[in-house]
């Protein structure tokens, strides 16, 4: 770096010599005309004109010397950083305001092994690898336009062992008092071992999903063996034995015929079992899209499929009306509700006709449907058990089922993102709450095209 | 043997494609039950459905092996399975027309979704109890072979 008007003549020092040469020469020729007033008066005057200039050429020398020893701060400083980056372990450069580089250091030089010609800047880029050179260009082109410090990531060859690695550079600009950039300074680091754990972690992730993928397909093969090569070989089992007790039932005795009807009514129980497992498992590797669902449309569908079956029971069943639209899936619902709803129906006292409510309380962001009867209830210790698959608490004797049902409800409440809790007393009734979330975006779903949903959702259910 | 825009008039024809001998048993005895004047033909899988419908080797003896008025289609089968057999018979010019019934145990979305893509007409899915299958026997007896009324004669038998 060179310093401007090093080499020029201060005019300071030029004004000094002549003071010193004016006070000289009127030391020398003070004898001479030391008679006459008016040469003394006129000799006062080069007196003051000689000491002031000797006193301008002394505060504009002390100036000049300090302006020098500024020059000399600067130039250890830099000498200094250099030397500072000289010992750092990343690449450091800097570049000249128009982007050109104007140093490297030391590590740079030896890391890409680019000796530079006598004085100059080394070809860095030669120590780039050719397909990293163009993004890296344009970027640092446009952060010399805005002035903003940038980043970049590129591979530099490493002289060691001749194989490119991936850095990530960073450059800010130096501004001066006023502002402009001064200077960029840039460093940069080896990340190759963040790089290639970081890809090692993808391509493992890659796998993982693939294995999960290939797990969900074998799981779907299976559910789908499941429901047909079950499913034929029972009906052929209850279809005959069916058949047998209809024509000819009158030839058996008493006791073949019960064994007859025991078939039946297992092959049905085991039909149903098939149904409700299907179920639960299909639940199990459901991709659930949340949408915004109209619980009124639900409970429209599911009273339907209950109308016979409450007309049988004598059930009165009342929905209530101002039921919100839910985020959640209308299959799933209808599943949870219509499964909350066959239990209010079948765990009923003897000789009590049922009641049944469908009620709503709102909370924040969130809305319970709670569906109570006036059944047989559940002692609290058991408010676990019922959830579990095939745990059940009657024997099939007592209240026929599958021990399915409630653990498809949770199982499918699960997934909407909502929660299920369940209050009884023995010999009363139970009432069990569904909280769900009223806008899909709070079960932390995105909802695109919300009004569209609904509208669909109530079109098509 | 004509229909004028009419449901049949005569036994209707109904070929059924299955290949579990249980299944083929139980679903003649719930047409015998349900006392159906119906002639049934059964093929006892994919590719002997395709033989029967496109008239190979000694079913091309059409008084023998009619074309039916309707195709009950089982969907699993080795070798060839109704799917197949339904895109086959939904891409001939002249067996398009025949309604297609599959009669499956398969309620699987996917079953459902590939069928209707392929041309169904119906996806019925088989009951477990014999009750409930007579019960279907009979709807399918009283919608597509009473109430419905079936393509011109012609476009069925030019084959």
């Amino acid at each position: 770096m060179s310093v401007a008007g090093k080499n020029r003549l201060e005019p300071g020092l030029v004004v000094s010599a002549v003071g010193t040469i004016l006070v000289a020469a009127i030391w020398a020729g003070r004898d001479v005309t030391s008679n006459g007033t008016r040469e003394s008066a006129y000799l006062w005057i080069v007196w003051l004109v000689a000491c002031a200039m000797i006193a301008i050429a002394l505060l504009s020398f002390r100036r000049f010397s300090r302006q020098e020893s500024r020059v000399r701060v600067v130039e250890e400083s830099e000498a200094g950083l250099r030397q500072l980056a000289d010992a750092m372990p990343q690449l450091v450069w800097t570049a000249r305001p128009d982007g050109t580089r104007d140093y490297l250091n030391q590590r740079w030089i030896q890391y890409a092994g680019i000796a530079p010609a006598q004085g100059d800047t080394p070809d860095w880029k030669r120590a780039v690898y050719p397909a990293d050179i163009g993004a890296y260009e344009q970027a640092w082109r446009s952060a010399l336009e805005t002035g903003e410090a940038f980043d970049a990531e590129y591979r530099i060859l490493r002289a060691r062992d001749n194989s490119y690695r991936w850095h990530l550079m960073r450059a800010e600009p130096i501004r001066d008092a006023k502002g402009q950039i001064t200077r960029w300074v840039g460093a940069s680091t080896d990340i190759e071992d963040q790089k290639s754990a970081e890809y090692l972690l993808n391509s493992l992730n890659l796998e993982l999903k693939e294995d999960v993928r290939d797990r969900i397909r074998q799981l779907e093969a299976f559910s789908y063996s499941v429901s047909h090569d079950l499913r034929a070989p029972l009906r052929a089992i209850s279809g005959f034995a069916e058949i047998l007790v209809k024509r000819h039932g009158t030839s058996l005795n008493p006791q073949g015929r019960h064994y007859l009807e025991n078939i039946v009514d297992a092959s049905r129980h085991m039909g149903a079992l098939i149904d409700d497992l299907l179920d639960y498992s299909r639940l199990g590797h459901k991709a659930i899209t949340l949408k915004p669902v109209d619980l009124h449309a639900v409970f429209s569908d599911v009273m339907l499929s209950f109308e016979s079956k409450a007309a049988e029971s004598g059930a009165d069943i009342q929905v209530s009306d101002t039921l919100p639209v839910a985020s959640g899936d209308h299959t799933l619902l209808t599943q949870i509700f219509t499964n909350l709803l066959d239990n209010a129906l079948k765990y009923r006292r003897r000789n009590v006709a049922p009641i049944i409510r469908i009620s709503c309380t709102s909370a924040e962001s969130s809305v319970i449907v709670s569906v109570s009867d006036n059944g047989i209830g559940i002692a609290e210790r058991n408010f676990e058990r019922i959830f579990k698959v095939f745990d059940r608490l009657h024997s099939d004797d007592e209240f026929p089922g599958t021990g399915i049902g409630l653990a498809v409800v949770r199982r499918a409440i699960d997934l909407i993102g909502g929660t299920i809790s369940v209050e009884s007393q023995v010999g009363i009734g139970s009432t069990f709450h569904v909280r769900l979330a009223i806008r899909a975006t709070d079960a932390g779903c995105d909802l695109p095209q919300l009004a569209l949903a609904v509208s669909a959702e109530r079109a098509n259910p | 043997m004509r229909n004028n825009g009419k449901s049949l008039d005569r036994a209707a024809h109904i070929l059924l494609i299955e290949d579990n001998r249980m299944d083929i048993e139980l679903t003649l005895d719930a047409f015998r039950e349900r006392r159906l004047q119906n002639e049934i033909h059964v093929a006892t899988g994919g590719q002997q459905g395709l033989d029967y419908l496109f008239g190979h080797g000694k079913h091309c003896d059409r008084e023998a092996y009619p074309l039916p008025d309707l195709i009950l289609l089982d969907l699993k089968m080795p070798v060839i399975d109704g799917h197949e057999v339904l895109r086959q018979i939904k891409h001939d010019e002249h067996l398009k027309t025949i309604p297609v019934i599959v009669l499956t145990s398969s309620q699987e979305e996917v079953d459902r979704a590939i069928s209707y893509a392929n041309g169904a007409n119906s996806y019925l899915v088989k009951p477990v109890s014999f009750e409930g299958f007579m019960g279907v026997v009979q709807q399918i007896d009283s919608y597509w072979l009473t109430l419905n009324v079936p393509p011109p004669f012609e476009y069925t038998t030019q084959k």
